[in-house]
């Protein structure tokens, strides 16, 4: 056997899995053993299902062995986000209020999805109570830690996500991103993440924290990968009201194109400031890779992250209302307050934060009419350390958790597709990099990615400590 | 019956500025000098007086022996100044006036008023940290709305990107 049980993506898997090299259950044994294993000191799964998944296993090795095609993604181990329904068990979205919530009647769209094109589900992950966070530090069930550095926190607020798949546990995880809740984590661990176009694949089954920003997207170690989750995710979704009617545009067939026809810059202004050396070290890597000499800006920046962030709060409060009226003592002391002052925002700030974004949206278009592909950092400082409460930034000490966002607030703020690639500089934690593009443009992103991957700019190997044994 | 007596009111002044000194000291010896020994005494909202300024002052002498203060006052809350009323009812007695009434109607803060107007209760020991991250988030929104928007620009109901 030539697949690498434990090391291979998932498109690899997924070939060896139907070219009968490995079976699907050899495949889903050694993930479940992976996380068995580093599980404890990662804390990234909330929720194992192993018989499930060999019986999902045994179902596609038994198609496979009828003749029949189990998917793209036939035997690929996959998790997700708590936040994401999954049948018979609870929703819990890093909370113990919904602990008591009835089981979900059936799978969220992503889960089916990936299910339906092959991939196999074994288990579900950690994150920032109800996604209010950057750092996956949760108060009820524990801190996620980074794979690259234990003292450090993975991200949020799919932490769990991205340090699942970057201690490759699992080849491809399912976070979700509000204010950055994929890139953040993506940048932190080193691995690749996509934010898809606002509207593009379906969130039911989802649990929102802020829908007018609200969207899902995967993690994994290779873009092929990102590709492969992304195709299958796509379509559109009468029962998610912001699902797009457009038609699937699929990605991994045209990865390979190439990138001379698109135009690259770097985001200039707001999005080179407040941020660590490195933070800018690493976009001046991918740009000198892809020869963009050009800068740009998003004009006024600042205030689409201010507006993001008052209608952020002010939905993320309303949605939880009726638990903060009832049960307010079992939110996470880290979310609790914040969501409470968020249900008391003034009606003229969030709906002025509404009509401005309407008014940044067309600033935006007005520069993707000029160029394809916008290079900014992902966050302004590598991983923090658990419990760190703040940072220098500008020579100014600031609270740490509210800033890690301030580089991708303002791009998810009016739904801009965005691919986060890892960038490794010797001796320093990973860092990300946003490849932001015009909406609906993921196809030349995922592009752009897979030049600087196949150009070994960027990469996402399995952290150090979590390599397999031989 | 002589309304106004100028005699009066000066003494109606002089009680209510002892009373006035008297709580924001909270000389609570003094206090109980003031007050009406009653069980028909009333004393409603009372709270610590201190950092109010008095906006507008109100004297009511009616003949030699019952007096009315009115007191509209500001008060810094939640970095915002709100006005709050205070109405004290003075009935001489034995030779020395007395308090019968108080009623003192503190300013609600931004978030008592609407936390109670969309039927939140939230608990005495989570306010500060609420109201600390209400700050935040209010500094966060002033930085938004000193953009010049545009009135013709709208929201969208559904975003389309």
């Amino acid at each position: 056997m030539t697949i690498d049980r434990e090391r291979s993506g998932a498109v690899a898997i997924a070939a060896a899995v139907k070219s009968k090299e490995v079976s699907a259950v050899e495949v889903i044994h050694a993930a479940l053993a992976r996380i068995e294993r580093f599980n404890p000191i990662l804390n990234s799964f909330t929720a194992v299902f192993p018989e499930n998944a060999l019986a999902e296993a045994t179902e596609i090795d038994l198609a496979i062995a009828r003749g029949e095609d189990p998917g793209p993604l036939a035997g690929v181990p996959f998790a997700v986000k708590n936040l994401f329904d999954i049948r018979g068990i609870p929703t819990l979205a890093g909370s113990i209020i919904r602990a008591d919530a009835p089981p979900a009647a059936r799978d969220a769209a992503s889960v089916q999805a990936l299910r339906h094109a092959g991939a196999v589900l074994t288990g579900a992950l950690n994150m920032d109570e109800f996604a209010y966070g950057f750092t996956t530090e949760n108060s009820h069930y524990g801190v996620t830690h980074n794979p690259h550095d234990l003292t450090r926190v993975a991200g949020g607020s799919s932490g769990g996500p991205a340090a699942a798949v970057a201690a490759g546990l699992v080849p491809l995880t399912m976070g979700s991103d509000t204010n950055g809740s994929i890139r953040v984590p993506a940048a932190f661990c080193g691995i690749f993440g996509l934010k898809p176009t606002y509207g593009r694949i379906s969130r039911r089954g989802a649990f929102l924290f802020a829908s007018s920003l609200d969207q899902v997207g995967p993690f994994a170690r290779s873009v092929e990968d990102i590709a492969a989750a992304f195709d299958a995710l796509q379509g559109p979704d009468p029962l998610d009201p912001v699902c797009t009617a457009r038609p699937v545009e699929l990605c991994r067939p045209g990865l390979h194109r190439g990138t001379s026809d698109l135009r690259i810059a770097v985001a200039g202004g707001y999005f080179a400031g407040q941020g660590v050396p490195v933070a800018f070290e690493a976009v001046s890597a991918v740009a000198a890779a892809l020869r963009a000499d050009r800068t740009i800006e998003f004009p006024e920046a600042g205030r689409a992250r201010a507006a993001a962030y008052v209608i952020t709060a002010s939905e993320g409060g309303n949605h939880h209302l009726p638990d903060l009226r009832t049960q307010a003592g079992r939110f996470d002391p880290l979310t609790r307050s914040r969501l409470l002052a968020g249900s008391l925002l003034p009606a003229a700030w969030v709906n002025f934060a509404q009509r401005f974004r309407s008014w940044y949206r067309e600033q935006v278009a007005e520069v993707f009419r000029e160029v394809d592909v916008v290079l900014a950092p992902a966050t302004p400082c590598p991983a923090v350390a658990i419990g760190q409460e703040t940072m220098v930034l500008d020579g100014r000490e600031i609270p740490s958790r509210p800033n890690i966002g301030i580089f991708t607030q303002p791009v998810s703020f009016i739904g801009l597709p965005v691919v986060t690639v890892p960038v490794h500089i010797e001796g320093q934690m990973p860092m990300g990099v946003q490849l932001i593009g015009a909406p609906w443009s993921e196809s030349k992103l995922l592009r752009v990615a897979w030049e600087l991957e196949s150009r070994g700019v960027v990469s996402a190997p399995i952290a150090h400590g979590f390599q397999p044994r031989n | 019956m002589k309304i106004n007596d100028p005699v009066v009111l000066a003494e109606l002044m002089d009680r209510h500025a002892v009373y006035e000194r008297a709580s924001i000291d909270n000389d609570t010896a003094v206090l109980a000098s003031l007050y009406w020994d009653s069980p028909h005494a009333l004393r409603y909202g009372v709270t610590e007086n201190s950092g109010r300024s008095v906006r507008r002052l109100d004297v009511l002498a009616l003949g030699d022996s019952t007096g009315i203060v009115n007191v509209e006052f500001v008060r810094a809350m939640d970095g915002v100044e709100r006005i709050g009323r205070q109405t004290e009812v003075w009935v001489r007695m034995e030779d020395a006036w007395r308090l019968v009434s108080l009623h003192v109607s503190p300013p609600p803060s931004y978030i008592e008023a609407v936390s109670a107007r969309i039927g939140l209760d939230i608990d005495p020991a989570t306010r500060a940290a609420v109201n600390e991250d209400l700050n935040r988030i209010s500094a966060i929104a002033g930085f938004l709305m000193e953009f010049p928007l545009s009135q013709d620009v709208e929201a969208a109901p559904v975003f389309q990107p």
